[in-house]
């Protein structure tokens, strides 16, 4: 866990001496310093969002994590068609569609530091990507660096980064499918790096009294290993359960485990078969991410994840339950 | 790969390879099993991922003609083979081999639905074609289910730490998913007639 410390001390360095930075050619260093910068810089700006064959453009306000909050505060406003929202605080995300006058809401546990996984370590993944550092780039009117990071197989992403020279924040980003396409770009427009992000902008606006809310997590939720039924015959390569835990809101409990290679990661998620509620069967798609849904036992299992096709299905594949 | 198998491999995928040379390409791919995987990748990722769809019974045949030789199938395949034997009563396909299992990524799970979204490469001077685009999770008409999908996005964007290479939250997929944008229906049924080409 980062201690808080680190993370002020970290903060006030960036705001101290944010031209002193000198990240040299090593492709890890860069890495190690965007994941700072998006734990302890704010920023504001404006982003184009492509995927598919369509571009959306949205508004972003990030908040570095103050002592005593356990993270960046962050919202976003999509600026074109309805005005859906989301809004991740300290203790969850919430999330605003217009169009289906619904507020999501997903609550976190306390103290979620796994969540955030071990810190990048680009040797560490060594196996299966490749870094490398590329050639300078102007972004939203800032000198960027580029960072590919290609994976060895097609079991995962690609990446393209743009990083602020300063910061390393990531200003532009590509995720490459197995085939070297982009299947989803984002890049900032514009961007304030370091200036003050007000209460105001962190609010939700426009959640309409009608809308039906849907609520989930929380304390109720239990995050122990042993206790999840689900086991995993055989996987891609690389990646392996980093998180387990047992959902217990209704009466009978589902499951979610999250499996990563360090950089991809993947949720299978098991729930009780329910007479009359659709469940995905094979696979789907939205933007990057995949899915793939199956039946096993008497649960429905489904496979969620930024990660290629291959991937989803191979490890809905390799679910075995071993309850009774 | 060379560019001439690459060719055959594509017009295999097509269903336009003459029926003697897709005999002696699969003969090949039988032999060698690290040209079937290639083969698998390209097919796999530059066909079924950008969308184009199988025929059927193409999958069929290829099936049938490698019915016999699963000895020296590439383990990180014969795991797809195996979930796609599970699929096989659900697809309504006889599908038996590697090379077979496009059929199936490219198709939907209830042929009844409309056809997946289509991934096109986002190249400039792309020539990729597109049917309608339907909102949200592809292939998914049930509202409610789209709900429940976009709830496990959530939830996944949340606790799997899948944030760290965006730069923005990873549900930006959520957010960005504008379902008020239809696409013109000359725009549509011109895109369906590029595709049928």
């Amino acid at each position: 866990m980062r201690s808080k410390f680190l993370q002020l001390a970290g903060a006030l360095l960036l705001i101290a001496s944010p031209s002193a930075m000198a990240l040299g050619e090593a492709p890890d260093a860069w890495l190690k310093e965007m994941e700072k910068a998006l734990e302890n810089t704010s920023f504001r700006g404006t982003f184009v969002y492509i995927h598919d064959d369509k571009a959306e453009t949205m508004l972003v306000y990030h908040r570095a994590g103050k002592p005593g909050e356990s993270g960046p505060r962050e919202r976003l406003v999509s600026l074109n068609g309805s005005a859906r929202e989301v809004l991740r605080d300290d203790d969850e995300i919430k999330c605003v569609l217009p169009d289906d006058k619904m507020v999501l809401v997903e609550k976190r546990h306390a103290p979620d530091t796994l969540a955030r996984g071990l810190p990048l370590n680009a040797s560490r993944y060594a196996d299966y990507y490749e870094f490398e550092l590329l050639g300078e780039g102007r972004i939203a009117g800032h000198g960027a660096r580029m960072l590919a990071i290609k994976p060895r197989d097609g079991f995962r992403y690609g990446y393209r980064l743009w990083l602020e020279e300063k910061t390393a924040l990531p200003l532009r980003s590509e995720l490459v499918n197995e085939a070297g396409f982009p299947v989803e770009k984002m890049m900032f427009t514009e961007i304030e790096i370091g200036g003050p992000i007000d209460d105001a902008m962190l609010e939700l606006s426009g959640i309409g009294e009608d809308y039906t809310w849907h609520v989930r997590g929380g304390e109720q939720d239990a995050d122990v290993r042993e206790s999840v039924p689900l086991a995993f015959e055989s996987l891609p390569p690389g990646y392996a359960v980093t998180r387990s835990e047992v959902h217990l809101e209704s009466e009978r409990p589902s499951w979610h485990v999250v499996l990563s290679d360090g950089l991809a990661s993947v949720s299978v998620f098991a729930e009780p078969l329910e007479e009359g509620k659709p469940a995905l069967a094979g696979l789907s798609r939205l933007g990057a991410v995949n899915a793939f849904g199956l039946r096993l036992a008497q649960h429905h299992v489904t496979v969620v994840g930024e990660v290629p096709q291959a991937t989803v299905a191979a490890i809905g594949e390799a679910v075995r339950y071993t309850g009774e | 790969m060379n560019d001439k198998l690459l060719e055959q491999v594509s017009l295999l995928l097509d269903d336009e390879l003459p029926p003697e040379q897709a005999e002696l390409l699969l003969e090949r791919m039988r032999r060698e099993p690290e040209l079937r995987d290639r083969f698998a990748q390209y097919a796999l990722l530059g066909e079924a991922l950008r969308g184009r769809t199988l025929k059927v019974d193409l999958a069929a045949r290829v099936s049938a003609a490698l019915d016999n030789e699963p000895a020296h199938a590439v383990p990180r395949l014969a795991r797809v083979d195996r979930w796609l034997s599970q699929l096989r009563p659900v697809a309504g396909l006889a599908v038996a081999a590697s090379v077979a299992m496009f059929a199936v990524l490219a198709l939907q799970p209830e042929p009844t639905q409309p056809p997946a979204e289509v991934v096109p490469p986002l190249t400039p001077g792309s020539q990729a074609v597109l049917r309608a685009q339907q909102a949200g999770f592809s292939g998914v008409d049930s509202p409610e289910l789209q709900t429940q999908l976009r709830k496990y996005l959530l939830n996944h964007s949340e606790h799997a730490g899948t944030r760290r290479l965006r730069g923005v939250m990873p549900y930006v997929q959520i957010a960005a998913h504008d379902s008020t944008v239809t696409e013109p229906a000359a725009e549509q049924s011109e895109r369906s007639q590029k595709d049928e080409e």
